[in-house]
């Protein structure tokens, strides 16, 4: 058995009463201490400055949050509703709401950010991302006049190649969006997972030449998928097309043909469609299964990706942030990958 | 005072206050209870939620001489008590905890939250009743249950390794790793090690060299020497941090016959190249999502369990200059 020293160290802590907010809020030149409790948990209302003095007060005298009292107040909160809560802004890099309700995973991703909001207690405000509504500069300085100092950056689209933000200034995670290059905390599907995942459930299904047509920018389905079929007994084809939007059909069909395959693992929804105008019939000439099929395609076979976990995972990680005062670039970059589920459908059966 | 079963409380009075509370719904409100519980008691002093990190190598078997398990857990108690948490460290083996002394001791002492911290495999292992826990892994995947994971990112690691290697001018490069750090990682070194060998030609016909479970220097370095010779092997990337004597014992000059890289830094320096892991970061990332469950009463096993990796460094050395 381990000692327990800790026992002993209670007593001694007990001993000393610990500082309190009333104590911070004296060493922090005389503020009220509801002002202590707000500048430690960021609230906009409280100027820059003022935060930088408590928080210097807080360290100095040890001062430490009360995670009990803290789960109580979160609770508590469920039944009083608040007026003032932290205020977070998801950026959509949509041209109007009614196009980013149009996407089912972004409606998806933007539904699970407003859920953990709720459960969390902070208020969620969407920032639509475009140049017909805000440019990421008229959009920094909008942040700021609001104080608002935490920020998701809900999946921009491959055109939106840079964002204008001094990151230093806020709490900040994004969403599926690596080709930004900037080492915000992400969070993002986990496509290595998912195109494992799909090698798996073909190769149960009974399909034995799988390949995967994905686009180039795809590499951890690549990573997943290369894995999987390393692991296939005897020499299975390790093939992956380079599969764009412009990709014809005939040219997806010469590769399956090509390479015997049985099965095409892939991320473009409109695969099917394409291979049916090169006279190549799913599933009976080659299985399709899809790294993203939803509900919108109820015969696609694949990997259905939790949008609206990964949406409430990055509004829990950036109120981590915020309760951790933590702003600006980290020093490494880090991400959440959130797993995908299988789903069956008409385009890979059981093999006969 | 009757839903508590004060004795003060007529048995009658008590059983018509219960009766009305289970129609109407009511229920108790338990952090509430926990709170005034605290502060009736509790004058002057403070309870602290608890966290404990479960390790299964206990200080006797040089649990403290490992750098990466000194890193972990410096960066997660920091992090704990940034948020407010007290941090326990315990282990799981020989004169030290198995399951039933460990949950006693959770539930004694009301830890409510446990990071299952690098575990070894081949080593000890335990279980609980997951639901009564906030539970996060770190570094270590492969024991059950599959919970929140946090480690480094060993596919970036073995990729930016790969990527560096080929623009410093290697044609052959190779991975070698123990199967165990393959199984306890989820397969990550060799998914990053087949996709960048894809998309180099030279590269193709390098097999991955698989360390086997167990295996020590005196087994790994014939091994070792037997697939350079075969496979031509200029350059070796390697999670083992004694990479470079291995090299030696195996008759290699390091750099001037074969280049290696470690993807197990703990530093920054001159001598080895390699991936400097940010293991401090890694524990410090592991205590704030445990907090995040904690905070948010989720126990138990979650219906999918995410995976948080953290990013390398790439660091240049001597051990693989830029070839002539």
């Amino acid at each position: 058995m381990t000692a327990q020293p800790h026992r002993s160290a209670n007593k001694s802590a007990a001993n000393r009463k610990p500082p309190t907010m009333r104590d911070v809020a004296k060493a922090a030149g005389g503020v009220h201490p509801s002002t202590v409790s707000l500048a430690l948990r960021n609230h906009p209302g409280i100027s820059d400055a003022t935060r930088k003095r408590v928080r210097a007060a807080a360290r100095k005298l040890g001062y430490r949050p009360d995670p009990l009292l803290d789960a109580f107040n979160t609770h508590r909160l469920e039944v009083l509703p608040h007026k003032a809560l932290p205020l977070i802004a998801f950026v959509a890099d949509f041209d109007s709401r009614a196009l980013l309700e149009k996407s089912p995973a972004h409606r998806a991703i933007w539904a699970g950010a407003r859920q953990a909001a709720e459960t969390l207690h902070c208020h969620i405000e969407l920032f639509l991302l475009s140049k017909e509504q805000l440019t990421p500069e008229r959009l920094h300085s909008i942040l700021r006049a609001r104080g608002i100092a935490s920020l998701v950056i809900g999946a921009c689209r491959p055109a939106t190649n840079r964002l204008a933000f001094d990151w230093s200034d806020y709490s900040a995670v994004m969403i599926e969006s690596s080709h930004l290059d900037v080492p915000l905390y992400a969070v993002c599907s986990d496509h290595r997972q998912a195109a494992r995942l799909a090698s798996q459930k073909l190769r149960n299904l009974g399909y034995e030449r799988v390949g995967l047509a994905a686009a180039s920018s795809a590499d951890l389905a690549r990573a997943g998928y290369l894995l999987e079929q390393s692991r296939m007994p005897g020499d299975g084809p390790k093939t992956v097309l380079d599969a764009q939007p412009s990709t014809s059909g005939s040219d997806v069909a010469t590769w399956i043909r090509e390479h015997r395959l049985d099965a095409v693992i892939t991320d473009q929804p409109d695969l099917q469609a394409k291979l049916a105008t090169a006279a190549l019939r799913v599933p009976s000439d080659a299985a399709v299964a899809l790294l993203g099929t939803d509900g919108g395609m109820p015969q696609t076979a694949g990997v259905v990706f939790d949008h609206a976990r990964i949406g409430a995972q990055a509004v829990e990680q950036v109120v981590s942030l915020m309760r951790t005062n933590q702003r600006g670039l980290p020093a490494t970059a880090s991400c959440t990958y959130v797993p995908a589920s299988w789903r069956d459908g008409a385009s890979a059966p059981a093999k006969a | 005072m009757a839903l508590r079963g004060h004795p003060s409380i007529p048995a009658a009075t008590r059983d018509r206050i219960v009766a009305v509370a289970g129609r109407i719904g009511y229920r108790r409100d338990e952090v509430f209870s926990a709170l005034s519980n605290r502060r009736s008691r509790a004058v002057g002093s403070r309870y602290v939620p608890r966290m404990a990190y479960v390790a299964n190598r206990s200080p006797e078997e040089g649990f403290f001489d490992r750098p990466h398990n000194r890193m972990l857990v410096e960066g997660a108690r920091k992090q704990a008590e940034t948020l407010g948490y007290q941090f326990e460290l315990l282990f799981v083996d020989k004169g030290h905890h198995d399951s039933a002394t460990l949950y006693r001791h959770l539930k004694n002492e009301g830890i409510s939250g446990l990071i299952i911290g690098a575990f070894e495999p081949a080593r000890r292992t335990f279980e609980l009743n997951w639901s009564e826990f906030c539970v996060v892994k770190v570094d270590s995947r492969h024991m059950p249950p599959p919970v929140t994971f946090v480690s480094t990112d060993q596919v970036a690691g073995v990729r930016v390794a790969f990527q560096r290697m080929k623009a410093l001018g290697y044609k052959r490069i190779g991975l070698a790793i123990g199967i165990e750090d393959e199984e306890s990682t989820d397969d990550m070194h060799l998914s990053g090690f087949l996709l960048e060998r894809s998309t180099s030609p030279t590269s193709a016909s390098v097999p991955p060299l698989l360390f086997p479970r167990g295996a020590n220097q005196t087994v790994a370095v014939p091994l070792l020497r037997k697939w350079i010779s075969e496979y031509d092997v200029d350059s070796v990337i390697c999670n083992w941090t004694n990479i470079r004597p291995m090299l030696g014992s195996a008759g290699y000059r390091c750099p001037e016959d074969i280049a290696c890289a470690c993807l197990c830094l703990r530093r920054r320096n001159r001598s080895v190249a390699g991936v400097v892991s940010n293991m401090g970061l890694v524990g410090e990332r592991v205590a704030g999502l445990l907090a995040t469950l904690m905070r948010t009463e989720r126990r138990g096993i979650p219906e999918l369990a995410t995976a948080t990796l953290v990013n390398g460094i790439w660091n240049d050395g001597a051990t693989a200059p830029l070839r002539k």
